[in-house]
Formats: structure tokens, C-alpha cells, sequence
């Protein structure tokens, strides 16, 4: 019995990191999104700081999914619950990455000529942070209805992308100039789908977590 | 074929599908202790050469039943029986059948090795001298394929004329499996038969496991839940005499149904 509640100590333990590097990737792409919406020189060393920090989260988390995983040697939910973790844990970590590429994009663009942001780009930055926010919601509080949306949302990201890249390639042609600067926007909109791709991901492990039943690739299951 | 695909089947990658009939059924069971009963209508179809684990706490009916299959608790004073098991479609409790007959059939495995104080040789073919067999080249025969098919013939072969009681416990208990299977049965149980036994030892039996299943009809009671795991291909979880739940391995170690076995799985009840 002692043992069981050492080991629920350790779960919880690892739950309340995950979160926390959640938070700190919720600021991360916050700041990133402001930042490709008003490019200011020093957002990438806002960015850098950060990215630094949940770095050695993720370390800190896969060392302990690591140590749970061997120690007490977790099975059926538990074990679902740890995979999962270093999955998130990963996945939470690439945003951070990405969220920097956005911000270093930012202040390339701070630094040269301004260029016309599409009108799709603040919608789609906003649309991003609600999925991040929402999949880590739905991984912490078990809450399935909130994945199954964040999974749907992913047409929405793709639809608002798609337009943002038409209304940057007629910059382009508009501002032949500033291609250079027009192209890093071009990349910055890319990431943050990338995002909103990796926020589906964590809602499909929130899924598997609850459901025990694998999504990834066939959202036709998701019931 | 490659290394990995030449490996023994593993409750992980069994096909394993819980079987509409099985090779022993388990009809409608009870089990009494005179007044007390200790199993309350189970039901369970066993496949035919595959591996079956029963789980559950201490004092759930999982031993009681493993020894029901080959009417061990026929010598139990007050201890009887509502329902019915067969084998291969014939009941164990027919009025004719003599118990000898039914254990030809039914090879057993203890928790604690149980070697005679004889030679190994002499302990394999105990079954077959028994069975009223004495010709020598065939007792030899019968000697040499047990004890290959309990791993155990390359440690053995050059002391058979040895006492038993020299070996190691996990060849002790590898041996009492070559007993076992000596005399050819079609369901071997296996009653914690690793319990008493280092993980190297373990190992081995848990190797030999797989590879019987493919002779033999394989029932074991285990208390290790990474052994379950690891060698069945159909768990039933018992409590307090009931079978709570009986699917494959790989869905009862993933994704079970009821939360009381996911609660006994992961150590929180039992």
C-alpha cells in the first residue's frame, strides 16, 4: 500500500511538470505570435530564454517517465499514462523550438523592411494558442469532449494557412523587394500550423490515456 | 527466417482470440469446503494448446479450481462439487472414470519442486513404470524426449543415474515438468510453478512455457503479473471465488474491462 501511494506521489508528480512545461510553452508561443504580429528586434532572445528552460524540463520529465517506467514498472492506464508523458513531453518541447524559429522569423523581419501580415495571421496565431491550451487541458483534466474539438480544429488551422500563404505570395508580387522578408513570414505561418498539428497530437494522446484506444491516423475512430 | 520471427510466440504477439468452446470447459461451477463455498459458477472455455493464467489475490478459488481439473480435491474431507469440467469433451467426474486415467491426461506442477528420491532418470520415467511399462529402450526413449522437451537434457544426460535431489531448484522443477510430460498428457497445470525460483531459473521456465503450449494444453496460477503477461494467452482474474473476467492476455494487460481488474493489474486491491 506503501508502495502504491509512493507511486501515485510520482504520477502526480510527473502530471504537475508536464503542466508546468505547458505553461511555459503557452508564454513561449504567446510572445512568438505577438512577436510575428509586431516584429520587434529582441523577441528572439525572449524566445532563447525561454527555449532554454524547457529544455532541461523536457530532461528533467523523460528522466523521471524513465525512472517510474523501470522502478515500479507500470501497467495498463499507468503504463498508457507514462508512454504518453514522454510523448507530450517531446511534443511540448518541439513547440518550444518552433516557437523560437517564429520569433527568430521576427525579428529577421524587425531588423529589414516591413511587410503587409496577412489578415488571416492573427486568426490563425489565436487559433493555435486555444489548441495548445486546450490539448494540455484535456490531457490534465481527462477531458475528452475538449480533445475530440481540438482534434477538428486541426481543417480550420489548415484553411486559415492556406490563406495566409495566398495572401503572402501576392506580397511577393507585389513587393518584389522584400521577398527575403516575405519568405520568413512565409516560414513563421508554417510553424505555427505545425503547431496547431502538434496540439492534435497531444489531444490524441489524451484520448489514448482515457480511452486506451490509439487515434493517431484514423480520427474516423475518434467516437 | 530471421532471428525474430524464429522466436517463440509471447502473449504480446499471440493471435490469441477467447475461444467460443474451448478443449476444458468450466460449466457452471461451485466449489465447496463443506459448508464454505470457494467457487460460485464459474464458466470458462480453455483453448486447446495455448496458455491460460489465473490471477487473483490470495484465497480467490484460482488454485481450487487449477486442482479441480484433475480432481486433486477428491481426497479433501467435506470438500464437493455442483457443475461440471471437461476435456476434451469428457467429463472428469464421469462415475466410471478411475482418477489414474483422468491424471495420465493431467500433468501438475507445484509451487515447490517435488522431486522423488531417486535417480533422474528414475523420477522421469516414474509415470511410465506406473502405466506398466518395462521395456528399457523404450523407457529410455520416453526419458530422453521429456527430458528435451523440459530443456533439460543437455544438463542431464551425462547423470541420469543420479539422485534427483543433487540438482539445482530450477532443475528441480524443470525436471518435474519431464515427469510430467513423460507420460504424453494433453493438459499440464502449472501451480506457481516459479515461485521458488530465481529469475535466471524463471526465465527458463517461462522459455519452456511457450514452447510446451505447443504439445500441450497449458493452465498456470501465477501470482507475477509481468509473468502472466509474459507467457499466457488467456488471464481470468478471480475474486473472492468469482471469475470476474476472462479475455485474452494482450486485452486484459492493456485495456481491461472492469476496473476491478485494472485495480488488481496495477497493484491498487489484493
Amino acid at each position: 500500500m506503501n508502495n502504491i501511494r509512493h507511486f501515485e506521489l510520482e504520477i502526480a508528480e510527473l502530471k504537475r511538470s508536464l503542466v508546468a512545461m505547458g505553461n511555459l510553452v503557452e508564454q513561449s508561443l504567446a510572445g512568438a505570435v505577438d512577436a510575428i504580429l509586431h516584429p520587434r528586434v529582441e523577441a528572439r532572445e525572449q524566445a532563447r530564454v525561454i527555449e532554454d528552460r524547457l529544455d532541461a524540463m523536457d530532461s528533467a520529465i523523460e528522466e523521471r517517465a524513465h525512472r517510474i517506467m523501470a522502478l515500479q514498472q507500470p501497467m495498463i492506464s499507468d503504463l498508457r499514462l507514462l508512454i504518453s508523458a514522454l510523448h507530450i513531453c517531446s511534443d511540448l518541447e518541439q513547440v518550444g523550438d518552433l516557437c523560437e524559429s517564429v520569433a527568430k522569423r521576427a525579428t529577421f523581419i524587425a531588423k529589414h523592411n516591413p511587410v503587409d501580415n496577412p489578415a488571416e495571421l492573427e486568426p490563425l496565431g489565436s487559433l493555435v494558442k486555444e489548441m495548445i491550451h486546450g490539448c494540455m487541458d484535456a490531457f490534465v483534466s481527462s477531458n475528452l469532449e475538449l480533445a475530440k474539438t481540438i482534434i477538428r480544429q486541426e481543417e480550420r488551422s489548415d484553411d486559415l494557412t492556406k490563406l495566409c500563404y495566398e495572401a503572402i505570395q501576392a506580397g511577393m508580387a507585389r513587393t518584389p523587394d522584400r521577398i527575403r522578408e516575405y519568405t520568413h513570414l512565409l516560414r513563421a505561418v508554417a510553424h505555427l500550423e505545425h503547431i496547431g498539428d502538434i496540439a492534435v497530437a497531444i489531444a490524441e494522446e489524451a484520448v489514448y490515456i482515457h480511452k486506451g484506444q490509439m487515434i493517431r491516423h484514423h480520427h474516423e475512430d475518434l467516437r | 527466417m530471421s532471428a525474430i520471427t524464429s522466436l517463440p510466440q509471447t502473449a504480446g504477439t499471440s493471435d490469441a482470440v477467447k475461444p467460443e468452446k474451448g478443449y476444458i470447459s468450466v460449466r457452471d461451477f461451485d466449489f465447496f469446503y463443506g459448508e464454505r463455498q470457494t467457487l460460485f459458477n464459474v464458466q470458462m472455455e480453455m483453448p486447446e494448446k495455448q496458455v491460460t493464467a489465473f490471477i487473483g489475490p490470495s484465497g480467490c478459488g484460482k488454485s481450487t479450481l487449477l486442482r479441480n481439473i484433475n480432481r486433486m480435491n477428491d481426497l479433501v474431507d467435506g470438500a464437493y462439487h455442483k457443475g461440471d469440467i471437461t476435456i476434451g469433451g469428457d467429463t472428469i467426474y464421469h462415475p466410471h472414470l478411475e482418477v489414474t486415467s483422468l491424471r495420465k491426461r493431467v500433468g501438475m506442477v507445484f509451487q515447490k519442486s517435488n522431486p522423488f528420491p531417486k535417480s533422474i532418470y528414475e523420477n522421469v520415467v516414474y509415470g511410465l513404470r506406473v502405466a506398466g511399462v518395462s521395456d528399457r529402450a523404450t523407457l529410455d526413449a520416453a526419458c530422453e524426449n521429456a527430458l528435451r522437451g523440459a530443456a533439460l537434457w543437455e544438463e542431464a544426460k551425462d547423470r541420469l543415474s543420479t539422485s534427483a535431489l543433487g540438482m539445482s531448484g530450477g532443475q528441480q522443477q524443470r525436471l518435474c515438468i519431464a515427469r510430467a510430460i513423460a507420460v504424453k498428457p494433453e493438459v499440464l497445470l502449472m501451480d506457481e510453478p516459479c515461485s521458488a525460483l530465481d529469475p535466471i531459473a524463471t526465465g527458463k521456465i517461462e522459455e519452456l512455457i511457450l514452447e510446451l503450449k505447443k504439445e500441450f494444453t497449458v493452465v498456470i496460477v501465477t501470482h507475477n503479473m509481468q509473468q502472466a503477461a509474459r507467457v499466457s494467452d488467456l488471464t481470468a482474474f478471480f475474486y473472492l471465488g468469482k471469475l470476474i473476467e476472462f479475455d485474452t492476455t494482450l486485452k486484459i494487460f492493456t485495456n481491461p474491462s472492469l476496473k476491478q481488474t485494472e485495480d488488481y493489474i496495477t497493484g491498487r486491491f489484493g
